[in-house]
């Protein structure tokens, strides 16, 4: 199974050629591989089941959102594409958590669906090293040499043979997918679009461990049948700046024209509907084996787990300009479509709707993501990655951020460079990969902020300066951007001088806008760095007794405004990212012999030598880890270099000892 | 080979019986080396022929010159089941110096090696016998050197002081979990009436729990760390003589520390079961010479560290020298107890002490404090006057220490006691940022922070200097 030997074997399998890499599917992590690699100088394979659904967004039709926002951003930050077409196609723009903090701020936009897929697809084909083939991967080639697995090979299901030094797998939902609505079972990837079939078990066969997810979409439906009077209105944020720092820079923006979103609450009706068919949910009759995310539940869920709630907010999406299609964000369920139709008109302003596309559950095979590493390469089979929602993710930001990493880490290994890991202290990205491969999922892994423990550090608004020159680096931000970008960053830091340098004495200019922000009026001198940590007084205010301000971009005054205001906070989180980082620094050889570490509790010998974490650090969040086995470690490894320090001598004297033996 | 490492086990010093610790592989064949069996309970002729947990007579003597070293009593312990989980022997020779140096060297010599600072914890802390906190916590019995310190460091060794914080960590994850879902599922609603809410449940919960903690330091440091009392006074205002008093009441082993002698003279005893330190500064004299002034620099740093001063004016001392030392005495802290003590009262009449100890008060109140000493006495060291309110005055000033404590544990180890403390300023910190109305993800950032610093006390956090810390404050031998 899985080597080129068996070429000669069958008739209508042949060889289609050599690439550095073949990325196998196109959505959101498949394309941003893809645009990684091929910008990286490597021959690329793009093979997708669809030709006309690459970056395909089969659920909500928005990308960004809490936390998700901040990947976006990210991932555009290190050289990735989804925020520059984001902005392109975006109809509706929003800063959600306005009322939070800064840190928690999270730029999110409605996305025209079919205008996003057109763009991405336009723009990968015009990519250099790209070949874009409409294709099903069902086989990986791999061979074998002292138990050791190097992929070296995939086939299509038509029979095309191609040689290559790495794969990245971004099989999203459709591997072995099927989807369900009541008893209704149809073999089908999400949108009845064609499924993959084989290639999971071909992972299996290299011996990498499967999961079945499930997850789902809710209903969508007629606008033109919709009553949108009675629903509250959602108006979009014109002059939103874009997601991307490409963008930004080249002045490009999203639309200023909005499409407005709605919001509707559950009736009892809505209920009266749910609970009376239960017994119709393959949920709860068990036909869905899959594991659901917790933290996006079908309706059905949250009436079930949620008793005390009567009712639930749900959105209504438009989901382009040329279609009169809306998305019932938060109505997702796997009900029957008799169920489902009864469902929707419980809804106020959705009495007489008219469904376009019922609702469904999908069940999909994806891998245990701790067979993984950290450059989420395979530790089964060499040279094969993984992206997106074959690691247990969910959603396109996360499967986008993984496809990135997967596509550069992909070219690192074949350019014979050291793999680009991001850690917990520097990106969401990092966060959230450490956390699937780490410490693995059990259901549909989505990015909250709350995973990231140095929230107040990874905002959406520095992803520039935490990671362009990761990007550089890497290859992916070209010279203009980054030096752009150091303009950038030496700006904030020269008004940031300025703004801590610069007092002002009491003035009846100054007491005014005191007294206007409601703010407590100074007696004596005071620098207006002072005045902005103040949380009612902002930049903008003080315009007038600042005379001496420069003009600065608003995306230098946004970064200003917020390391000042949170000036005692980052200090904190700094030094809790300096404890952090002395774990993280101590690296683990993968020779230690855990098993032979008596001190070690047995589960974590054994979790140990299975995972062979790279750091302490990531060795501490292996779940059967304990503290106390990391304590254990840290003596070990204390114990070895002290050892080590002294060894010449050591060995000498015990050889002196046997020769007088 | 792996060797052996041996040390001695009880404190350094004259005593009756000490114990020499060796462990690792080859013990017993070390052992065997220098260790004649006379009398044990089974058929054994050698150490390793013993079966473990029994106990042998005989003697340690050198087999270079057969030369016997002592007499001894030997134990052996099997592996896994000895304090460092290793094959090990203990062997209980007589306490002097000489002896166990050269039952040291005897098995230095055959074979052993010396043990490192801490070497036998940190051996059964990597076999799994014990956890960091109890590792610890071995410490803190070990310099235990009274009842009370000895009876809080055993509540921690048995986990009580973690259990108290691990109590308090679910309550703070359970409002930090609070503060989560508000930050990540709520989406544009910001209610100020639930940060009042969760500024009181955290207040209510946490704060004062861990304020109870950190408060009851101040009386768990005297237990680790003693009780400061100076004395100090002019020269020849009695104050060696009361040093003497109050250390032969417990028969206290009298310390010089080396370097300080000719300025302070530093003797650890207990009174009332409570462990004192008594300094004996030298004579607090305004001077002008120079080496004379750093003595007195020092003295008067002394004070300044002291939980109690006593005040020493013999009965014939001179206005002069009296008003000298109410600037450095009255200005000390509240919680620093001063006794003014009349000095040498069985070389005068009592009308003599009394009309002394008025004038001492006529100064003070001359110089313009309103504050008074704590406790008023005339003390003979020579009849023993006063001592008793002394030792009164000792037992009540570690009383109140704890008054404002409700905790029922004592903290006293001082890495708790820093840790806590931070966690403790992190929670109210976030406390008022929550009633300033702060965006939720700055409190929320300080509780887990202080989430982080309790972490090491309760063994959720390690951070990779904490292990040596602990492990170097151990000493050779344990």
């Amino acid at each position: 199974m899985g080597s080129w030997e068996q070429l000669k074997e069958h008739a209508s399998w042949y060889e289609a050629g050599t690439f550095d890499v073949a990325v196998i599917g196109a959505g959101h992590a498949g394309c941003e591989a893809a645009f990684a690699c091929a910008h990286l100088g490597l021959s690329t394979l793009l093979l997708t089941l669809h030709l006309d659904q690459l970056a395909n967004l089969p659920c909500n039709p928005s990308i960004g959102g809490t936390a998700k926002g901040q990947l976006v951003r990210e991932i555009d930050a290190l050289g990735g594409i989804m925020g520059e077409m984001a902005d392109l196609s975006a109809i509706q723009t929003r800063m959600l958590n306005r009322s939070k903090g800064p840190a928690v701020f999270s730029p999110r936009a409605q996305m025209d669906r079919s205008a996003y897929s057109r763009r991405m697809k336009s723009r990968i084909e015009k990519e250099e090293n790209i070949s874009l083939v409409q294709g099903e991967a069902v086989e990986l080639f791999w061979e074998e040499k002292d138990g050791k697995k190097t992929l070296n090979g995939i086939r299509t299901r038509s029979g095309a043979c191609y040689h290559v030094k790495a794969a990245v797998i971004c099989s999203g939902t459709y591997m072995e997918a099927r989807t369900i609505r009541g008893e209704v079972i149809v073999e089908s990837g999400p949108d009845g679009l064609s499924r993959s079939v084989g290639l999971s078990k071909s992972m299996a066969d290299a011996g990498i461990t499967m999961q079945r997810f499930k997850t789902g979409t809710p209903v969508r439906v007629n606008a033109r049948t919709v009553d949108t009077s009675v629903m509250e209105i959602q108006p979009g944020e014109p002059d939103m700046p874009p997601f991307s720092y490409k963008n930004e820079m080249d002045g490009v923006t999203p639309r200023q024209e909005q499409v407005p979103c709605y919001s509707v609450w559950t009736t009892p009706e809505t209920r009266k509907v749910i609970t009376e068919n239960m017994d119709k949910s393959p949920l709860y009759s068990g036909v869905i084996e899959g594991i659901g995310p917790r933290y996006c539940p079908s309706i059905e869920d949250k009436f079930m787990r949620f008793p005390d709630k009567n009712r639930h907010q749900i959105f209504v999406e438009p989901m382009g300009d040329e279609t009169q299609e809306l998305y019932l964000q938060g109505f997702s369920t796997s009900l029957p479509e008799d169920v489902q139709v009864k469902m929707v008109h419980s809804l106020p302003g959705l009495e007489k709707a008219h469904i376009q596309r019922a609702a469904y559950a999908i069940e999909y095979d994806c891998i245990d993501p701790t067979t993984a590493d950290l450059s989420l390469q395979s530790t089964c089979l060499e040279g094969l990655f993984t992206a997106g929602q074959v690691n247990g993710s969910s959603g396109y930001e996360e499967a986008a951020a993984q496809g990135l990493m997967a596509g550069i880490n992909a070219a690192m290994k074949i350019l014979g460079k050291e793999p680009v890991i991001l850690d917990r202290s520097q990106a969401y990205i990092g966060v959230l990969i450490d956390d699937l491969v780490t410490k693995g999922t059990k259901e549909p892994y989505r990015m909250m902020t709350s995973r990231a423990e140095y929230r107040i550090f990874l905002r959406q608004d520095n992803a520039d300066m935490r990671l362009t020159e990761i990007g550089h680096k890497i290859g992916l931000i070209d010279d203009a951007r980054y030096s752009a970008f150091e303009e950038k960053r030496k700006a904030i830091e020269e008004e940031k001088a300025r703004l801590r340098a610069t007092f002002l004495p009491p003035s009846p200019k100054l007491h005014e806008i005191l007294v206007a922000c409601g703010s407590t009026v100074t007696q004596s001198g005071i620098s207006l760095a002072e005045l902005i940590k103040r949380p009612e007084i902002h930049y903008v205010d003080l315009a007038g007794v600042d005379e001496k301000r420069p003009d600065l971009a608003p995306s230098v005054i946004f970064a200003v405004e917020v390391d000042i205001k949170y000036e005692g906070y980052l200090a904190l989180e700094e030094d809790r990212i300096k404890k952090f980082a002395a774990l993280e620094n101590k690296k683990l050889s993968p020779d230690i012999p855990y098993d032979e570490i008596t001190g070690l509790r047995l589960e974590a010998r054994a979790k140990l030598m299975q995972r062979k974490p790279m750091s302490l650090g990531q060795a501490s969040r292996i779940s059967g880890v304990s503290p106390a086995d990391i304590a254990v470690l840290l003596v070990y490894l204390e114990a070895k270099k002290r050892e080590g320090a002294v060894n010449p001598n050591a060995d000498k004297e015990e050889g002196t000892e046997r020769n007088d033996g | 080979m792996e060797k052996p490492y041996c040390a001695c086990a009880t404190p350094p010093g004259v005593s009756g019986i000490a114990v020499i610790r060796m462990a690792g592989d080859h013990s017993c064949e070390v052992a065997d080396k220098v260790f004649t069996v006379r009398r044990t309970a089974g058929e054994a002729k050698s150490v390793s022929e013993m079966p473990g947990y029994t106990v042998a007579y005989g003697f340690i003597s050198d087999p270079s010159t057969s030369k016997v070293v002592d007499e001894v009593m030997l134990t052996r312990f099997c592996a896994p089941h000895s304090y460092t989980g290793e094959d090990s022997v203990e062997i209980s020779c007589h306490g002097g110096l000489t002896v166990r140096q050269e039952i040291l060297r005897v098995l230095l010599e055959n074979g052993a090696r010396m043990a490192g600072p801490g070497e036998f914890t940190k051996k059964a802390f990597m076999a799994g016998k014990l956890d960091l906190s109890q590792a610890e916590a071995v410490m803190d019995v070990i310099a235990a050197d009274s009842e009370l310190a000895l009876r809080a460091a055993e509540s921690q060794l048995s986990g009580s002081l973690k259990q108290q914080v691990e109590k308090i960590s679910s309550d703070l994850y359970l409002e930090l979990g609070h503060f989560e879902l508000w930050i990540d599922e709520i989406e544009d609603e910001d209610d100020g009436d639930s940060k009042n809410r969760y500024a009181e449940e955290l207040e209510k919960n946490v704060f004062l729990k861990l304020r109870a903690l950190t408060d009851s330091y101040r009386q768990g440091r005297i237990l680790s760390e003693r009780m400061k009392i100076v004395i100090c006074g002019i020269p020849n205002s009695g104050k060696s003589s009361l040093l003497n008093c109050l250390s032969g009441y417990d028969r206290a082993i009298v310390t010089d520390v080396p370097g300080t002698t000719r300025d302070t003279l530093e003797v650890v005893t207990s009174i009332r079961g409570i462990p004192v330190k008594l300094i004996d500064t030298a004579g607090i004299r305004k001077t002008d010479d120079v080496v004379e002034a750093i003595g007195v620099d020092r003295a008067a740093a002394a004070i300044t560290e002291a939980d109690i001063v006593l005040w020493l004016v013999s009965t014939d001392e001179e206005e002069k020298t009296i008003t000298d030392l109410i600037d450095p005495i009255l200005t000390l802290p509240e919680e620093t107890k001063i006794a003014l003590l009349i000095s040498k009262s069985d070389t005068a009449d009592e009308e003599t002490v009394r009309k002394q100890e008025e004038k001492v008060m006529a100064l003070i109140s001359g110089k313009g404090y309103s504050r008074k000493p704590d406790l008023r006495a005339s003390l003979s060291s020579a009849t023993g006057e006063g001592v008793k309110e002394i030792e009164e005055f000792v037992g009540k000033t570690y009383d109140e220490m704890g008054a404002s404590s409700s905790s029922e544990l004592l903290l006293t180890n001082r890495r708790h006691f820093e840790v806590l403390s931070s966690a403790l300023e992190k929670v109210e910190k976030s406390i008022a940022a929550l009633r300033a109305g702060d965006p939720l993800e700055g409190p929320a950032l300080l509780l887990r922070a202080a989430l982080e610093d309790m972490g090491e006390i309760t063994g959720k956090a390690v951070s990779d200097t904490l292990v040596d810390t602990i492990f170097s404050r151990f000493c050779v031998g344990k």
